[in-house]
């Protein structure tokens, strides 16, 4: 099997190459793709930026994020849930929307400019179901069925294709406490864990399978050990714990990490939906601000970006629960000082508010393509356009500045 | 997970061998890969012929009848997961033979592990694992595991809507493991998980849905690109509408046939060497069974399943005739594979890595560890089938149409990691902590006291695995038995020697002989 990997590495840098001319030739006249295509010029390694990616799992409800504050469609649907512009950081210029004021710092983000909402994203024929929607998300793909585009995330693609760094996409969900990763060790003084590296170290010889065996213990072993001391003294600038604090820690490590991804859940919200915002969006909020803070006392603020997105948005009007069920269209956020700010997307219309949902104008890879191209210095098309994909890749306006 | 290995790993082989040229810095040449088919070569560890021989690693012919332990492990690992060291006396003693005549013919399943199985109702990983670790068949459970993977269909579909159809299909997966594969294709089409996972149940003759054609061909019967066009699954489409799923009652949906939904007139399928016909699920099955290619795809995979992963054309087609010569029916292909020289060749050992489940119920089966009755509540299975999932294979939820990537995709870090914790879940048995360890495999508690135990505990575990430890390995393990000196095994607390242990026989079963196979 091994023969694939020489085939894998080929195949990647015969990419490289002609995936730079590529875009060498949509550089002409295009202030956009010039910078992108010096970024491939200078190497094949993008711009080793950092890319969070939060996941709000569960259906983010984007009208209770950006609300259309005046609408009388809005209001006649959400009786009691409709947002009031006394709750809302109002965006500036512009009488329609507000940010929630459970996102505090959000909103104060948005105002210095460091925020982009992109509006309305989906992707085609819309899945009610979590578990799809969040594989879709997942794989970046359309059609779940396809078995080469559905065996790897579209993060975990990007590192094989371009960054292959073992440690290059963690998930804080997949390492847990990185100050203990590695062999779960359940004696005194680590005897199990070093016993597990020094046995696959000790050993030669072998089929192809033990060796690739013994050489995935000899990664987890060096790797954990590099990951463990590396977080061991990690200080934070705040108390909270959550899945920010596991970024921050991950992203100390500086073991190439070039995207780091977490996962928050809850936002399922059929019934009581006030409430339970008025729990999620606040605890989110702060952790959020405290990774930030987090990212600035490493130097590393200039370099990183975070994508809140879910699976689905949630329907227009409410239930009588009163919560909201599935919808589909729903807004991606885009946080960080390189990000051009803004509102981006399709603009919610009264025509979008008397659908049942919110429709979808921008597919959601067309946003994670800008973030692998314009943030990260890579060429998405390998990524999404593969086994027949294909997607509408207009966003509106730029998402990077 | 490498989503660039295909389990249908014949199909990679073939791209790998044409652009691998002069086995590149990985390959190292002594995996048999980039041999020419049917040319014998380095792969064979010298057993191989001359001209006009047929390489040990590609013959079918019968293996010598009086194997040895080693080699009696080597079938049970492959064909019934693992095996304890009674049962590989019991396989010596019967010969290769009538050993391979016992793991096929079926024995009826105590009545305490249906019992206990069905208890989970249709909570399948859990249901299966207890058919898994305690049930008289394991190479029908084995068979019926590859079947899933090759038919992978997901209960997710029907979750929380018609549970009960994962459990048919489960049953239907088991009762055709080692049948007829034609009956077999018939159960699959009319399957009402199938028919709800890739469309075939919501088909409409005027607008068909083209989704279990090209899967049925593509990863069913011919393998990927092989033979069909894109003309052939819209024909193909067109004759497997008609099969409908109807629910009464609140009964569990149930397939019908119906000849008014049927679309009845001529496609033209596999143009080039048939006629165009009045096609139904059927007489598609027949068509396609026809294909010299749908005996050779089955063939090569359960070669690959159970042998290696190179056969040579011929091998594919000497077993392929096989199966043709007995109307398709699975079990002979099998018999033979599990008995020929090819099975028990160089190529063919330690070659694979196990599944996170075929591992985890191996190391039961060879460490004779049951469900305790303590775990009537399913505490410790919940865990274990968890664990397992974390490890990268829920059984019942494939992650997509084609199964699971197996073999070195199932080596991703966290996977890995996983295995470990679903190994110790066993030894977690019970009130007291030591009260899973399989102590009639360990020497005698009253010795452990003695300094010079640790040793002995080391090798007998050892021996089960048959897995010949140097002194270094063990050294390595008696300083896991004395937490590095930290709590000297033999002086310390009875209460806290079991800790020990299991920390040992849980690292010892992660070996890449043990995790490999």
């Amino acid at each position: 099997m091994n023969g694939c990997k020489e085939w894998l590495r080929l195949n990647r840098r015969a990419f490289l190459k002609s995936g730079g001319a590529a875009m060498g030739a949509l550089a002409i006249g295009d202030a956009l793709f010039a910078r992108v295509a010096s970024t491939f010029a200078q190497s094949t390694g993008g711009t080793g930026n950092l890319l969070v990616l939060c996941e709000l799992a569960g259906g983010f409800d984007s009208l209770s994020f950006l609300a259309p504050h005046n609408n009388a469609a809005y209001l006649s649907k959400r009786p009691q849930l409709a947002m009031p512009a006394s709750d809302l950081t109002l965006i500036p210029g512009n009488t329609d929307y507000g940010i929630n004021n459970q996102f505090q710092f959000i909103a104060n983000q948005y105002l210095a400019g460091n925020v982009a909402i992109v509006q309305q994203v989906a992707y085609p024929n819309g899945n009610g179901s979590h578990f799809e929607s969040q594989e879709i998300y997942k794989f970046g793909v359309r059609d779940l069925s396809s078995p080469a585009a559905t065996s790897a995330s579209w993060y975990e693609r990007l590192r094989k294709t371009y960054f292959n760094a073992p440690f290059g996409v963690l998930d804080t969900q997949t390492i847990g406490n990185p100050t203990q990763y590695g062999y779960p060790d359940n004696t005194f003084r680590n005897a199990a864990q070093e016993a597990f590296g020094r046995l696959a170290a000790l050993k030669t010889g072998g089929s192809n399978a033990e060796k690739a065996i013994r050489d995935t213990y000899k990664r987890i072993d060096e790797l954990g050990a590099d990951l463990r001391a590396r977080t061991e003294n990690f200080t934070s600038t705040g108390g909270a714990r959550g899945e920010f604090y596991r970024a921050a820690q991950l992203a100390s490590a500086d073991l190439g990490t070039q995207i780091i991804k977490l996962r928050y859940g809850g936002f399922d919200t059929h019934a009581s939906q006030a409430d339970a915002n008025a729990t999620l969006f606040p605890r989110i909020d702060t952790e959020f601000q405290q990774f930030m803070d987090d990212i600035a006392a490493m130097g590393m603020q200039d370099r990183t970006t975070v994508v809140f997105y879910s699976e689905f948005g949630r329907r227009n009007g409410e239930n009588g629960s009163p919560g909201t069920d599935h919808g589909y269209g729903g807004h991606i956020v885009v946080v960080g000082p390189g990000v051009n700010g803004g509102l981006k997307g399709q603009a919610v219309s009264t025509a979008d508010l008397n659908e049942g949902s919110l429709p979808y104008y921008v597919d959601f890879r067309a946003v994670f393509a800008s973030c692998i191209r314009d943030w990260l210095g890579f060429n998405p098309d390998p990524i999404f356009k593969i086994e027949g994909e294909t997607y509408d890749e207009n966003i509106g306006s730029a998402l990077f500045s | 997970m490498s989503g660039y290995m295909s389990k249908w790993r014949f199909l990679t082989m073939f791209s790998c061998i044409a652009l691998a040229t002069g086995c590149g810095v990985d390959s190292g040449c002594d995996d048999g890969m980039g041999l020419i088919p049917g040319v014998d070569g380095g792969g064979d560890g010298g057993d191989g012929g001359g001209p006009g021989e047929v390489a040990k690693s590609q013959s079918l012919a019968a293996y010598k009848d009086d194997i040895n332990a080693d080699e009696a492990y080597h079938l049970l690992r492959r064909a019934a997961f693992g095996g304890t060291p009674e049962r590989v006396n019991e396989v010596v003693g019967l010969g290769l033979a009538n050993a391979v005549e016992d793991l096929i013919a079926f024995k009826s399943v105590p009545g305490s592990v249906t019992t206990l199985a069905e208890s989970y109702d249709d909570n399948m990983p859990k249901r299966w694992l207890v058919h898994l670790l305690e049930g008289p068949n394991p190479l029908h459970e084995r068979m019926a595991m590859f079947w899933h993977d090759r038919f992978a269909t997901s209960r997710r579909v029907v979750s929380g809507v018609d549970d009960a159809l994962a459990i048919m299909h489960w049953q239907m997966l088991r009762a055709n493991a080692l049948g007829n594969y034609r009956d077999f294709l018939e159960s699959l089409t009319l399957d009402p998980l199938m028919l709800v996972w890739l469309d075939g149940g919501n088909s409409p003759k005027d607008a068909p849905n083209e989704n279990y054609a090209r899967e049925f061909w593509e990863l069913f019967t011919l393998g990927r690109d092989v033979l069909y066009t894109e003309d052939d699954i819209k024909e193909g489409a067109r004759a497997f509408t008609g099969t409908l799923l109807i629910r009464d009652n609140g009964e569990p949906r149930r397939p019908v046939f119906d000849i008014f939904k049927h679309d009845e007139t001529p496609k033209a399928i596999f143009p080039e060497r048939a006629t165009a016909d009045n096609y139904n699920y059927e007489t598609v099955i027949e068509l396609t069974l026809a294909q010299p290619e749908a005996a050779q795809y089955v063939a090569r995979n359960l070669f690959t399943c159970f042998v290696h992963d190179h056969p040579t054309d011929q091998t594919v087609q000497e077993l392929a005739d096989l199966f043709v010569e007995g109307d398709f029916a699975i079990e002979p292909v099998v018999r033979t594979l599990l008995q020929s020289e090819a099975f028990f060749s160089e190529d063919a050992r330690g070659n694979q890595v196990a599944s996170p489940v075929e591992q985890w119920v191996g190391f039961a089966r060879t460490l004779d560890m049951h469900m305790a009755s303590e775990d009537s509540q399913g505490f410790i299975l919940d865990r274990v089938a968890n664990d397992l999932r974390d490890a990268g294979q829920e059984l019942m939820n494939p992650p997509g149409v084609e199964g699971w990537t197996e073999d070195m995709a199932w080596l991703e870090d966290q996977w890995v990691l996983n295995r470990v914790d679903a190994l110790g879940r066993f030894m977690d048995f019970g009130p007291d902590l030591d009260a899973g360890l399989p102590f009639h495999l360990l020497p005698d508690v009253s010795r452990w006291v003695e300094r010079d135990v640790r040793r002995e505990m080391v090798t007998s575990i050892a021996s089960v695995f048959h897995l010949p430890l140097t002194d270094a390995e063990i050294d390595i393990y008696i300083e896991v038995l004395d937490q590095n000196g930290y709590l000297a095994f033999h002086l310390e607390q009875p209460d806290r020697q079991a800790q020990h242990v299991r920390e040992m026989i849980r690292l010892m079963a992660m070996d890449e002989r043990v995790a490999g196979r």
